[in-house]
């Protein structure tokens, strides 16, 4: 049974990842001795990793979730039962639990995978903080790293700083155009459709929710609205459904077509609730920072099921916990190892590095090594006696707590934990002390574990359902995204969506935009300049060629494709673009 | 020539000096020791050299009544002269009588916080009689020396030392535990075999240690970092 690969990548190469289940990130091809140092400095993060950083960055923030907790709890439980079925001489667990927990992860990464990516490739090229208060962690995150006059005080305005500096680079408008041109079909990654959908989104509500001019405050308000939103957790857990592979008089009682409909669902619940009344009320709550502040908002979930869910993860949480205590051997190991991954979510690894580490008669912990020289050196954690071996150096951000921290551990176990932050305290040092801080382990023991679910999974009885799901995904997500629904052209009459899905199934918009790569490159320029000017005056000014000429051969292909590429508002004086 | 225990190389020269003092009295009390210092140029080097510029460290520490002034220089014959010329090695009235002998134009431009390493500059042009001591540039910006390009000699290593500490006093306390190398070319460069050896024993150890610095007593500008046996 070929379970999905769930890693959610960003698509430049060598590809960044995070791993929905631990939400681990890598941030592809950052180098320990020419980039450690700057980690350490406010603003100084390397430039060139910042698309990346802020893709991943979105993945996090969204996994980093009551929905991403569930989901790795989900994941998790099918490690942990398919453990049981191996060590436990007469186990009693049954095969079902294991495919019905893998399947809900399974369904809920396909369904929501082109949002998710939609999401971070909205995050890379036009989430910029406007007048809204609240700032997305992403916005946060950016300033902190890429800020050159980052100041707390003035977080918002060095995110701006930086991301201009960024969007108004040649390398994002390539980038752009490079995702412009992506197949508009959701194998793989389904970047484009997922893209438009987000897009999309944010032009068609923008009609009754003007406070989206905001992009960046558009961003939190759609993570928090799919991501935090207990109602899809209460589905996700569901103890009360069960797979039914053969059918069922109800649809809703199959658990994976019940979390496929709540999620349909939503979609239409956001077109339809979304209003500026709403997003105020979200900015206030948000602000306030109350945990429990999404189940006070009514965005649009059964407060009874909003309810379940939270009392479901709570549970998931506790058992976890007490099965650890209670549990002994090998299976409280797996439980502790869980607990501590469903801990650390919270934690962006912006770098991570393998290398030799050892630890001195000093106590002091020493990694890398050029030509026979260590290049890093700190102190070890009290307690920790001289001992050398492969390991690694792990640098992390906590969006959540406002913090970073820099961990080395050796064959697995944490040997030092070091911060600059203020507010890094004993207590949090010795919490980190006790995570699975090594990216490259925590990798393996994962493949190792879903090697393990997917042989057990892998019996033809098994396998038939599995592959019934997987095909029933594929198909819900295609009818989501890139046919029936088609989120990702909502602007499309529904009879001409088929001709449209069909023209950008190759090549997403080059056919749309009549093969023509100049006018390509155009419009890439024109959507990455349009996430910080709005005025078609501003736009005008600042690219070499003529905006209003692009803007009528963009309503002409509009006309004949029902593609549309930008909406212009209040009097044509501005514009935003759907692409 | 790398045995620092060989005839050539000496340990880093250096001296200290405490008295008893009050508070207002610190900076008079840093001067004169500066003065005894410049008088010591003085017999040290022959007047017909042209100019001499070198670096020196330099720390005070006060207790409750007592200021310790230390001091070490890359040249052994100025230290040993300091060292001669005052109690207990000469009498006081002895020491008086030598320092009025001649009295060079000294020029004090330098910042000490206490307990805080810092490296001194000296200028001194013989044939004018005149010396500057100075710490200026580096207490100002102190990131600026932060270079290993600059330790191919004592004065230069002295004075990355010296810089060190300031940069790092002005820092978060944490922050002097960190060592992280950035740009490793120069553990390529044979010139600074020596300041990569001291880099060894300080991310090693997490401190320096101004006793494994060695000097050679004929060419007092080549220093060598002792470490650990």
């Amino acid at each position: 049974m070929p379970m999905s690969h769930d890693f959610h990548c960003s698509s430049g190469s060598p590809r960044s990842f995070t791993d929905p289940v631990s939400n681990f990130v890598m941030i592809s091809g950052v180098d320990l001795s020419r980039d450690l140092a700057n980690m350490f400095q406010a603003g100084k993060y390397p430039r060139e990793f910042m698309p990346d950083f802020i893709h991943e960055m979105v993945h996090h923030m969204c996994f980093d979730s009551p929905v991403g907790a569930a989901l790795g709890i989900l994941h998790m439980r099918s490690w942990h039962k398919t453990l049981r079925t191996i060590t436990e001489k007469n186990s009693t667990v049954d095969k079902y639990d294991v495919l019905e927990d893998a399947l809900r992860y399974e369904t809920a990464i396909a369904l929501m995978r082109p949002l998710a990516e939609g999401l971070a490739l909205f995050g890379e090229f036009d989430s910029f903080p406007g007048t809204s208060p609240l700032l997305s962690n992403v916005a946060m995150q950016t300033a902190v790293s890429f800020g050159e006059a980052y100041s707390e005080a003035k977080i918002d305005a060095a995110a701006r700083l930086a991301l201009q500096r960024y969007r108004l680079s040649d390398i994002a408008t390539q980038k752009k155009t490079h995702l412009l041109v992506q197949p508009f079909t959701i194998d793989g990654d389904g970047y484009l459709p997922g893209y438009l959908t987000v897009k999309n989104m944010r032009v068609f509500l923008l009609r009754k929710a003007w406070k989206l001019v905001d992009s960046d405050l558009f961003l939190s308000y759609l993570k928090a609205f799919f991501y935090d939103d207990f109602g899809l957790v209460a589905r996700l857990l569901d103890p009360d459904r069960q797979l039914q592979p053969f059918g069922s008089d109800d649809p809703e009682k199959d658990s994976c077509n019940a979390i496929a409909i709540y999620l349909q669902e939503r979609f239409q619940k956001l077109y339809n609730l979304t209003n500026d009344e709403l997003l105020e009320r979200f900015e206030r709550a948000a602000l306030a920072g109350a945990p429990d502040y999404w189940s006070q908002l009514d965005l649009g979930s059964d407060p009874e099921l909003v309810k379940k869910g939270e009392t479901l993860l709570q549970q998931a949480l506790d058992s976890a916990f007490e099965g650890q205590q209670t549990r002994g051997g090998v299976e409280a190991a797996m439980l502790r190892y869980q607990l501590q991954l469903l801990k650390q979510r919270h934690l962006f690894c912006v770098g991570s590095f393998e290398i030799p580490v050892r630890v001195n008669e000093y106590g002091r912990a020493l990694g890398g090594r050029v030509r026979e020289n260590p290049v890093f050196a700190v102190p070890a954690l009290d307690g920790v006696t001289p001992r050398a071996g492969n390991g690694s150096i792990e640098y992390f951000f906590s969006p959540r707590y406002h913090y970073s921290v820099c961990t080395i551990s050796i064959e697995g176990d944490v040997v030092a934990v070091f911060s600059l932050a203020a507010n890094f305290s004993d207590e949090i040092k010795k919490e980190v002390a006790e995570y699975e801080a090594s990216l490259s382990d925590v990798l393996r023991q994962r493949e190792r574990l879903d090697a393990a679910v997917e042989q057990l999974l892998a019996e033809p009885e098994s396998k038939i359902i599995f592959d019934h799901y997987a095909g029933q995904h594929a198909q819900m997500v295609e009818r989501l995204y890139v046919r029936d629904r088609c989120l990702a052209l909502p602007f499309t009459p529904a009879d001409k969506i088929d001709r449209c899905a069909d023209l950008m199934r190759e090549s997403g918009l080059y056919c749309i935009l009549g093969e023509d790569g100049g006018r390509l490159g155009r419009v890439a320029e024109l959507s990455v300049l349009n996430s910080i000017l709005f005025e078609k005056a501003d736009i005008a000014a600042h690219v070499s060629w003529d905006l209003p000429q692009l803007l009528s051969e963009l309503e002409e292909i509009q006309r004949k494709t029902n593609v549309p590429i930008a909406h212009e508002f209040g009097d044509r004086a501005v514009i935003f673009c759907n692409v | 020539m790398d045995n620092p225990n060989s005839s050539t190389w000496i340990p880093l020269p250096g001296w200290s000096f405490s008295g008893p003092i009050k508070q207002d009295d610190i900076a008079p009390f840093v001067k004169s020791m500066f003065r005894v210092i410049a008088r010591a140029l003085y017999d040290a080097f022959p007047r017909s050299l042209q100019e001499l510029q070198f670096a020196t460290l330099c720390k005070i520490s006060v207790s409750e009544n007592t200021l310790e002034f230390r001091f070490w220089a890359p040249y052994r014959k100025l230290i040993d002269l300091v060292v001669g010329h005052l109690p207990p090695e000469m009498e006081l009235e002895d020491c008086a009588r030598y320092f009025q002998e001649v009295s060079p134009d000294v020029h004090h431009q330098y910042r000490l916080e206490p307990d805080i390493l810092a490296p001194v500059a000296v200028f001194y042009r013989p044939a004018l009689g005149h010396v500057v001591f100075t710490n200026k540039n580096v207490v100002a910006n102190p990131r600026q020396y932060l270079d290993p390009q600059l330790c191919r000699t004592t004065s230069g290593f002295l004075t990355f030392l010296g810089a060190l500490e300031i940069h790092r006093s002005s820092q978060q306390e944490a922050l002097s535990d960190l060592i992280v190398i950035n740009d490793p070319r120069f553990y390529a460069d044979k010139g600074l075999d020596q300041w990569v050896r001291w880099l060894g024993c300080v991310l090693e150890e997490g401190s320096s240690n101004l006793e494994r610095v060695h000097v050679n007593l004929h060419a007092p500008e080549e220093y060598r970092y002792q470490p650990p046996d």
